[in-house]
């Protein structure tokens, strides 16, 4: 992953110029306009690739309620887990709910 | 009731799309429909800010809330759930652009269309309250996703100027078109 840094680099690297439209009307960025958006596009873009690593690979994050209702199964496959579940003497339903819990942990 | 054209304007490797004139009292709702608004940089987020009269900076306190309806490509997974990393409580001066999506893919052919409506933004007695939907294509998994956030500018203050912008990268393309409603 690249550092916050390492964005920034490479952010003015590709974007020398910035512009923008204000009512219709095309315009370079201020020297100030400028710098602040490198700025935020450098900070978007570092806090979207550890948030990406994380959904992809587990780990903690202030985020991890919202990780965990994407990554859980359907309310109808849990139901469908459950029944197996009870029919079958199986752990299937509470496995796939505490995989989930794992790999999204709650900070400490 | 009926919409009348005020004014529009498109992207071509635009970091911001503002319009700074035609929001004042003429009107006491404002439509922005949005058109093929397409990212130049994967995996961002579309959004919005405002400006009270006199002000500027794009970051006035806004409350809101967020949610999203989804269904991927392969008819394998559909969802529905509220989106709480996409919401704000903000206040004057720390408010930060409102997302109109979540994580957004840009293929040549894929970007976003929906309408925001932005109510009584001359008032200067109520809060003003906008509600957008739109539609695009998640970055992971080609997910039809939803969007639909709503929630007020927290001002008494009339609101006059409006902003949009990716939260990194360029808008690639696509126009912002803007009606007032009367």
């Amino acid at each position: 992953m690249a550092t916050l840094a390492q964005w920034k680099t490479s952010l003015r690297a590709s974007h020398s110029t910035l512009s923008k439209n204000v009512d219709g009307v095309t315009s370079p960025l201020s020297a100030e306009e400028y710098n602040k958006t490198i700025d935020e596009w450098a900070q978007a873009s570092f806090d979207q690739e550890v948030a990406n690593n994380i959904i992809e690979n587990g780990g903690e994050s202030a985020n991890y309620a919202q990780y965990r209702r994407d990554a859980y199964p359907s309310i109808g496959d849990q139901l469908d887990m459950q029944y197996k579940d009870a029919a079958n003497s199986t752990t299937t339903w509470r496995n796939a709910i505490a995989a989930v819990k794992t790999k999204y942990p709650k900070p400490s | 009731m009926g919409l009348t054209y005020i004014s529009s304007v498109t992207a071509s490797g635009s970091a911001t799309l503002s319009f700074t004139s035609g929001i004042d009292a003429t009107y006491n709702e404002y439509q922005f429909h949005f058109v093929n608004i397409h990212a130049a940089t994967d995996s961002t987020y579309f959004g919005f800010q405002f400006n009270a009269d006199g002000a500027s900076g794009f970051d006035e306190a806004i409350i809101s809330t967020a949610f999203k309806a989804e269904h991927n490509e392969a008819d394998s997974a559909t969802g529905f759930g509220y989106n709480g990393s996409q919401d704000q409580a903000t206040t004057d001066g720390n408010g930060t652009y409102q997302h109109l999506t979540y994580d957004m893919e840009v293929a040549n052919d894929e970007a976003y269309s929906g309408i925001l409506t932005l109510y009584a933004p001359a008032d200067t007695t109520f809060v003003k309250h906008f509600v957008a939907n739109g539609n695009y294509i998640h970055h992971s998994g080609k997910y039809s996703q939803n969007f639909f956030t709503a929630g007020y500018i927290n001002a008494e203050e009339a609101i006059d100027e409006i902003s949009f912008k990716m939260d990194s990268g360029n808008i690639d393309a696509g126009t912002i078109h803007m009606y007032g409603v009367g």
